[in-house]
């Protein structure tokens, strides 16, 4: 389960003097990753190269051994193997669910009629959208079109599952079996979950990778990750001075990320357990600030 | 969302795995290629504007041929309503399987064989447009033109039936290949009905009704090869060779899915290209020979109609 599924190596990004991605390196391994960073960070970058989409302006990616930035042979290997849902997906007109996720299984190779409509009956019973198979796609909530795009990526379960922001507009309880799904996954392949949904990568990840302007700020475990914010939130009545963050909360107290920590006990402050949202918040200061309000 | 079965045994495509050699990754392809072709097939047979075509087509080819043309004139329906209406249809059906394809964000089956597949399609339209023609055939055969009227005088079998294909049922494959590459190339809505209107304006402009277009009217992918002129009337056959321009017309569809396939930037090789040249070297033989062979000054039956 230890083995190297994903090696990214040295890896660089140029659009024109911008540099999207530079010189990042990671590997990837069984279970789930998330992947953490402001909008502009080069998250979609890296996922758009790891999924043979874009290729590097330098550096090497390995898949499952397959060179996917070698040749067209290789980059078909990796995408044979690999469950890939984009950021924004739109959908066909005058589609059906069914027809939707049929038409993308052959796609993906699935040329064999009777055993394609399994599978496809199959990912559909998954998201929970057995049910409505046959219904147009524009007759969809926006969170049922969110799980049927994301229907897709599961089809012949794939060895690799890279998932670009997958629950904006779930509600918390399609959320939470999202979570199961992707648990389940996790156990058999690696997932990898870009998001701005710290509490997801709180309840689901093993691993964290926090990256911004393109390079890589932390690659650890979320316990690890959290830790870095340990002593540094504070609750008390009015907000620590120098705080990167405040407000106020339910309880009404003063929730303080960062900040000078008063130097003589007082006990109108205490320190606060650290959540991943703390760590990441207080990891990339404003850029992070700027990145939750626009993903907000 | 349920996790039942999620570790379950893993079910893989037909041609996942195998696909390591190049005949079986040819294989693969190939089956693909028949799966999509299949699909796109039924999504355009649904698409309404085709629909519409059919029924137009069918009602014109029911029609009793015409006294002085027979069914001569009536090529401008399936033209029209599987050329023109099946261009905008098909660029729909392009940019849908484009949106398609970016959905399940990279896929091993690359565009090309989708484009292949889309062009496939137009195998459809393209066989109501033979339907028409035999229909159109043997109407003729039934009701010949009147000795006044259009085609007259001795003209060839070939001549008659290459002037009915060239202009009916060419169309209904050019068309829509014509929007398989406008699908590709500009899929955003409203370019495929802007690009439809300039090329009936341009058509209509070019038929020959200006003496000096009437040689270089062939250029055209449909074109008129004879009409009624003067007072009284008198039926007109133009210059040119239609055996040819029919020619001219398969080389631009040949050209129109080289044009789809070259948007996929990994279907650039070295056959394409070769295909490409090859096809455009016919294409300027077959249009120069369209005009300058065949009928070699504008003939008018000495009868009034």
């Amino acid at each position: 389960m230890n083995e190297t599924l994903v090696a990214v190596e040295a890896v660089t990004k140029r659009y024109g003097d911008t540099v999207a991605l530079d010189a990042m390196s990671l590997t990837l391994r069984s279970g789930l990753t998330g992947l953490l960073g402001p909008n502009g960070a080069g998250k979609t970058t890296l996922i758009r190269i790891l999924t043979t989409a874009t290729a590097p302006s330098s550096g090497r990616i390995t898949v499952f051994g397959h060179d996917a930035t070698g040749s067209l042979v290789d980059r078909t290997e990796v995408r044979r193997q690999l469950g890939y849902v984009p950021q924004e997906v739109r959908f066909p007109r005058g589609l059906t669910c069914f027809a939707f996720v049929d038409y993308i299984a052959v796609l993906k190779e699935w040329t064999d009629t009777a055993r394609r409509h399994t599978e496809v009956r199959r990912v559909l019973d998954l998201v929970g959208l057995g049910d409505r198979a046959t219904r147009k796609i524009r007759a969809l909530s926006g969170g049922q079109r969110r799980r049927l795009a994301l229907s897709q990526a599961f089809l012949g379960r794939p060895r690799l599952l890279v998932l670009d922001e997958p629950t904006a507009g779930l509600d918390p309880e399609q959320r939470a079996s999202l979570r199961t799904l992707l648990s389940e996954h996790g156990r058999t392949g690696a997932v990898l979950l870009a998001t701005h949904q710290t509490e997801d990568v709180a309840a689901l990840c093993e691993r964290i990778i926090v990256v911004d302007a393109g390079r890589i700020r932390f690659d650890g475990t979320v316990a690890e990750f959290v830790a870095t914010a340990a002593g540094r939130v504070w609750l008390g009545d009015a907000p620590l001075p120098g705080a990167l963050q405040t407000w106020r909360t339910g309880t009404g107290r003063i929730r303080s990320i960062g900040g000078v920590a008063p130097t003589a006990p007082d006990p109108t402050v205490s320190a606060a357990e650290p959540t991943v949202e703390d760590a990441y918040l207080l990891m990339l200061g404003p850029a992070a600030h700027a990145g939750a309000e626009v993903a907000a | 969302m349920s996790a039942t079965d999620v570790t379950a045994s893993t079910p893989t495509p037909a041609a996942a795995g195998s696909a390591s050699t190049p005949a079986s990754a040819s294989a693969a392809a190939g089956s693909a290629l028949r799966r999509l072709a299949g699909l796109e097939l039924r999504r355009y047979a649904r698409r309404p504007l085709f629909l519409i075509g059919v029924v137009l087509t069918a009602v014109s080819a029911a029609i009793p041929p015409d006294h002085d043309t027979s069914t001569f004139f009536n090529s401008i329906v399936p033209a029209a309503a599987l050329g023109i209406l099946g261009l905008v249809a098909m660029a729909s059906l392009t940019r849908s399987a484009h949106v398609l394809r970016e959905s399940a964000g990279v896929a091993p089956v690359p565009e090309r064989t989708q484009t292949a597949a889309l062009a496939l399609g137009c195998l459809l339209p393209f066989a109501v447009g033979i339907a028409w023609f035999a229909v159109s055939v043997w109407g003729y055969h039934r009701h010949p033109p009147a000795p006044e009227g259009y085609p007259f005088g001795d003209m060839s079998t070939s001549w008659k039936w290459a002037l009915l294909f060239g202009e009916g049922t060419m169309a209904t494959l050019g068309g829509p290949l014509l929007g398989v590459v406008i699908g590709r190339w500009w899929p955003r809505r409203g370019v495929a009905p802007m690009l439809a209107v300039l090329l009936v304006a341009v058509v209509i402009v070019m038929q020959g009704l200006f003496d000096p277009l009437i040689r270089v009217r062939v250029v055209m992918p449909f074109t008129y090869w004879g009409g009624p002129d003067g007072n009284p009337e008198h039926w007109r056959i133009l210059t040119g060779s239609p055996q040819w321009w029919v020619g001219y017309l398969a080389c631009l569809c040949g050209l129109a899915v080289v044009g789809a396939l070259w948007h996929d930037p990994g279907a650039r090789g070295r056959l394409l290209r070769v295909a490409g040249l090859a096809l455009l070297v016919a294409a300027v033989a077959t249009c120069l020979l369209a005009m300058f062979t065949g009928v070699g000054d504008v003939l008018t039956n000495p009868l009034p109609s």
